[in-house]
């Protein structure tokens, strides 16, 4: 029984350092160590852009929509519509949380309340993108099986390949989600979607600036193979750690655009 | 024409094996043959509703619409096993090759607006577990009036999938899937198919079929003729051969030139049959005569293709004449067959006059063959009618004039049909299926009506909902979908589900709000069906009940004019296969009044160039121009459809009449130059031509008859409208046409 115990005690210890020993040479690590990774990784304290979303259709077909977004770190996101003259106004907030669903609202100023958007939506399209909220990485940790593919080079860029695959119950388009994750900086830059047939449905494209001491997303793109229909976002004038406050983030001020 | 003959009776091995090793490379291209049942594919490339459907199916995707009813009498949709069903067949469906998007309880989306927002739901997102989740779902379904008696029936029973089937697809392919899918399900779901890509389908499925049992039913009836006439095993086997010889090329042609066979044409190898044979009894019966007469077998073959070679090549080019009228058609199916029927006959002729001589001269000679029994018969029974003809051609002429008259008065009774669900017989399975699905759900006819410009402009959404209200009007119209129903939907969801408010909002902006609220609870391709993604574009779905056609092009007339007279500021297009039944129709009537105009007017110029006689011309034509009154008053009259296959009749009779005029008259100039007294010359050219007559129109009638055993109804009319018509025609002939005569004066 003694014995029995110490080599339990001895295999728990070696394998404790194996395990940092993985860690220390990252090249050893498994998906889920990735994924948690890019979790966790630093984000600006806040950040305020002016994004432009470009939907463009298979024939060529482009629909423009530009809007002033804030960011309250990877938890809370406020966003205005200023154009087109029909939407302008109409705003959108998101709370992200670890443990439940988000919490998202949408101000439409010819409808005149503050309307909140089913916590179900989550296959929803993002303000009728190529993007659902799902696709805007707002995917729980917990609610995937993460396994490391191999690793490539994209744009010059070490990556990991890894893939998750959903775990039974979850709200899913996905069968298969397959990430290129930057080594250097834990960020996603590439993603392929699988739908239920298995067959590749979508791929997202991420471009990475170094805006201060972070990188972000300057430009992000989905593209639909299956109605061959595309949404490009570009992140302008990204300004980080400006001060904003997190009481802005509140449904109070959807209703007029920041200055 | 001597020198012909003697060179098919000096080489009659080379002829054959020749003959044989060039159908035998025509008739490779059998295997190429298709069938096709593609109603908009008949339809010339440049019809405007043709060019609409493509623009529509490249911005949309597709357009057509496969049915399924699901349900049974006995209980509510609204349990776990069936919407288990309904879930589990829409799942397959969307994951389908072949199928575009599904609309179903299981794709749909329940639009409800709440204090805190709007929630958009699929009714059936996932499997009910429990009788209370059915009812939970019931209660959501019912809250929600719009797809009551469209999408689950008024008592609840049935419900429908639709399936739109993805531009370019094999809808065969489609629908064998269906098949196999809804035979693995569980409990007591009735499955009723419906569609108007699905009965097209069914259509070319049963048009193989039809030609598998009627091809060796022909060719049967044609051993028992062969036989009653010749009594003998070569007088059956070298015409039957010549025949199926022709058919074979004719065949080959079609393979070879990519033709396809659709419910226009299918009945073309029977027609070729029927015809070809005539030309295989006439070259025997001259033989046998000759050979009887000359004891010589060489001199009876020569003899016999010397004297029938200009009347058979006459025959044949009236007959092909009659059918190359199809060529003046706007249906490019018509043109097809005027081609392969004419190259089928005229191959015919060829065969008879080259492969059936050369054969014959490498045969021993015939032993005397009984003359047919019962021909005394016909001899007084025609004196009798001759010399009554002779004697009341007065009455003839005027008893013919009343009755042209009469049936013209019943040509505009003729009913038009494209709807091919009218080709089955009413106790059919498809036929059920698609009256259940039209009597309980939604329709199954698909129009589709194009807009283009700012279509979430309140005014764009407003046109659209002003036309859906004025389409919803007719109540053969099961159900009309676009951008504005949804919209109106979001409106009033967005104001506290207030009825007032189930309207398309009053601002631009309000329509686009809209839209972005529900963009932000739905999922990216929830309009992908109704409006394109940059809004340049947008269509109202409107599904018509399986009625008839000439209902179908009333609606589609109004719906026409009631954008003309509304909507002239907008750019809007019609399409659908409603709209396609309207533009077949009057192609159809159009191909009619063409192919007939030609038809005369060719017969009349060959008739002119033949006897050099203006009158001869114009009478010539006169039988014919009468069975045509008659065939479409007797349709009229009775209630029998011009449809696709019943297009082609005209054709036919003329085609197969002209040769009765043709021989009549051929005979009476003879006889004329020789007794300078047409009252005698055509009592003597109608008994002598009178028996040959008859014996053509019947067995050309009982070809007839043999196409009323086939599966398709009008196919059945068609055959018996043929069989009545030609015996008439004959009689017209032999009675009209010969008293007309008596009335030349001078030669």
């Amino acid at each position: 029984m003694k014995t029995r115990s110490s080599i339990a005690a001895l295999m728990l210890i070696l394998s404790i350092s194996w395990s940092d020993a993985l860690l220390t040479a990252q090249e050893q690590m498994t998906g889920a160590q990735i994924m948690e990774k890019v979790d966790t990784r630093t984000v600006p304290v806040d950040s305020r852009m002016e994004t432009i979303m470009k939907l463009i259709d298979k024939r060529g077909s482009v629909r423009e929509r530009t809007l002033k977004s804030y960011r309250w770190g990877d938890d809370k996101q406020i966003m205005w519509f200023l154009a087109p003259a029909d939407v302008k106004g109409s705003s959108f907030l998101k709370h992200t949380y670890d443990d439940r669903d988000d919490d998202m609202w949408l101000y439409l100023p010819s409808f005149g309340k503050v309307r909140r958007i089913a916590s179900h939506a989550k296959k929803g399209s993002f303000m009728g993108s190529d993007f659902t909220y799902e696709d805007m990485g707002d995917r729980k940790l917990k609610d995937y099986e993460y396994k490391l593919m191999g690793e490539e080079k994209i744009d010059g860029k070490e990556c990991w390949i890894v893939e998750s695959i959903p775990n039974k119950g979850v709200v899913t388009d996905y069968s298969k989600i397959v990430s290129w994750v930057w080594k250097t900086e834990y960020m996603l830059i590439k993603e392929d979607f699988y739908d239920r047939r298995n067959q590749l449905k979508k791929k997202k494209v991420l471009e990475p600036v170094n805006v201060g001491k972070y990188w972000v997303a300057q430009f992000m793109s989905m593209e639909n193979l299956k109605s061959k229909h595309k949404t490009e976002i570009y992140m302008n004038n990204i300004e980080v750690d400006t001060g904003l406050e997190e009481k802005l983030f509140d449904t109070r001020y959807m209703k007029r655009i920041h200055r | 024409m001597r020198k012909f003959a003697e060179f098919v009776i000096a080489n009659p091995v080379k002829i054959i094996i020749v003959t044989l090793i060039l159908t035998m490379g025509l008739a490779t291209g059998i295997r190429n043959i298709r069938f096709n049942e593609d109603i908009k594919s008949f339809l010339p490339k440049d019809t405007p509703s043709r060019l609409t459907l493509n623009e529509l199916e490249e911005i949309f995707g597709g357009s057509d619409v496969a049915l399924i009813g699901i349900g049974n009498e006995e209980q509510s949709i609204f349990n776990v096993q069936t919407l288990k069903n309904i879930k589990a067949i829409s799942d397959s469906l969307e994951v389908m090759g072949g199928v575009n998007r599904v609309t179903s309880l299981a794709t749909i989306k329940y639009i409800e607006g709440h204090e805190w927002g709007l929630e958009v739901t699929p009714y059936l997102e996932v499997d009910p577990e429990t009788e209370e989740d059915a009812q939970r779902i019931r209660e959501m379904f019912y809250n929600d009036s719009t797809y009551i008696g469209i999408m689950v029936s008024e008592d609840g029973n049935y419900t429908s999938i639709m399936a739109q089937i993805m531009d370019g697809v094999e809808v065969k392919d489609v629908y064998r899937e269906i098949l196999r899918l809804t035979e693995e399900l569980e409990g007591n779901d009735k499955i009723y198919m419906a569609g108007t890509p699905i009965i097209t389908t069914i259509v070319s499925k049963s048009m193989k079929e039809d030609l598998r049992r009627l091809i060796p039913f022909v060719i049967l009836l044609i051993i028992f003729l062969l036989f009653a006439s010749f009594r003998s095993l070569i007088g059956i086997l070298l015409p039957l051969g010549a025949v199926i010889l022709s058919l074979l090329s004719m065949l080959g042609l079609m393979g070879h030139l990519g033709y396809e066979f659709t419910t226009f044409n299918n009945i073309m190898p029977i027609i070729l049959l029927g015809i070809g044979i005539d030309y295989g009894i006439h070259i025997m019966t001259n033989f046998y005569q000759e050979a009887e007469l000359l004891k010589d077998k060489k001199k009876a073959i020569q003899e016999a293709i010397t004297h029938i070679f200009v009347p058979m090549l006459m025959a044949c080019v009236t007959t092909m004449a009659g059918f190359m009228s199809l060529r003046t058609s706007p249906l490019t199916m018509h043109h097809e067959m005027a081609y392969l029927i004419s190259f089928g006959i005229f191959m015919a002729l060829v065969y008879n006059l080259t492969f059936v001589p050369a054969f014959l001269s490498l045969l021993p000679m015939p032993k005397s063959i009984k003359k047919r029994s019962g021909e005394g018969l016909v001899d007084r029974f025609l004196d009798t009618i001759g010399k009554g003809v002779i004697k009341l051609r007065h009455g003839i002429a005027v008893a013919g004039i009343l009755i042209a008259v009469t049936a013209a008065v019943g040509i505009p009774k003729v009913e038009i049909e494209m709807n091919p669900i009218t080709f089955f017989p009413k106790s059919s399975e498809v036929v059920q299926s698609d009256r259940m699905v039209n009597e309980n759900l939604n329709g199954s006819v698909n129009m589709n009506i194009l807009f283009e410009g700012d279509i979430q402009s309140e005014y764009m959404m407003n046109s659209m909902n002003d036309l859906q209200e004025y389409i919803e009007q007719f109540e053969e119209v099961g159900s009309t979908m676009s951008l504005a129903t949804v919209v109106k939907k979001i409106n009033k969801a967005l104001n506290e589900n207030d009825p007032a408010y189930d309207r398309i909002p009053e601002t631009n902006a309000g329509v686009a709000q809209s839209l972005l609220m529900y963009e932000s609870s739905g999922e990216p391709d929830d309009f992908e069906a109704i409006v394109d993604n940059s809004y340049q574009y947008g269509q109202v779905i409107a599904m018509l009940k399986s009625v008839a056609t000439r209902k179908v092009a009333k609606i589609s007339n109004d719906i026409d004019r009631y954008i003309e007279d509304n909507l002239s500021d907008v750019t809007v297009k019609t399409t659908g296969f409603s709209v396609f039944f309207k533009d077949l129709a009057y192609l159809v009537i159009q191909s009619q009044a063409r192919s007939i105009s030609f038809a005369v007017i060719v017969v009349f110029i060959i008739a002119y160039a033949t006897y050099r006689r203006f009158i001869l011309g114009f009478l010539s034509i006169i039988p014919l121009a009468m069975c045509v009154i008659l065939n479409f008053g007797i349709m009229g009259y009775t209630g029998i459809d011009l449809n696709i296959p019943m297009a082609m009749i005209s054709s036919m009779i003329i085609g197969i009449g002209v040769d009765f005029s043709f021989h009549l008259l051929s005979r009476f100039k003879i006889e004329f130059r020789e007794k300078k007294d047409s009252l005698k010359a055509a009592l003597i050219a109608m008994k002598r031509v009178g028996e040959p007559i008859l014996y053509s129109a019947m067995t050309t009638a009982c070809g007839g008859l043999v196409l009323t055993i086939s599966g398709f109804v009008p196919v059945r009319y068609l055959g018996f409208m043929l069989a009545v018509i030609m015996m008439f025609c004959a009689i017209l002939t032999l009675t009209l046409l010969a008293s007309s005569l008596t009335y030349i004066k001078k030669d």
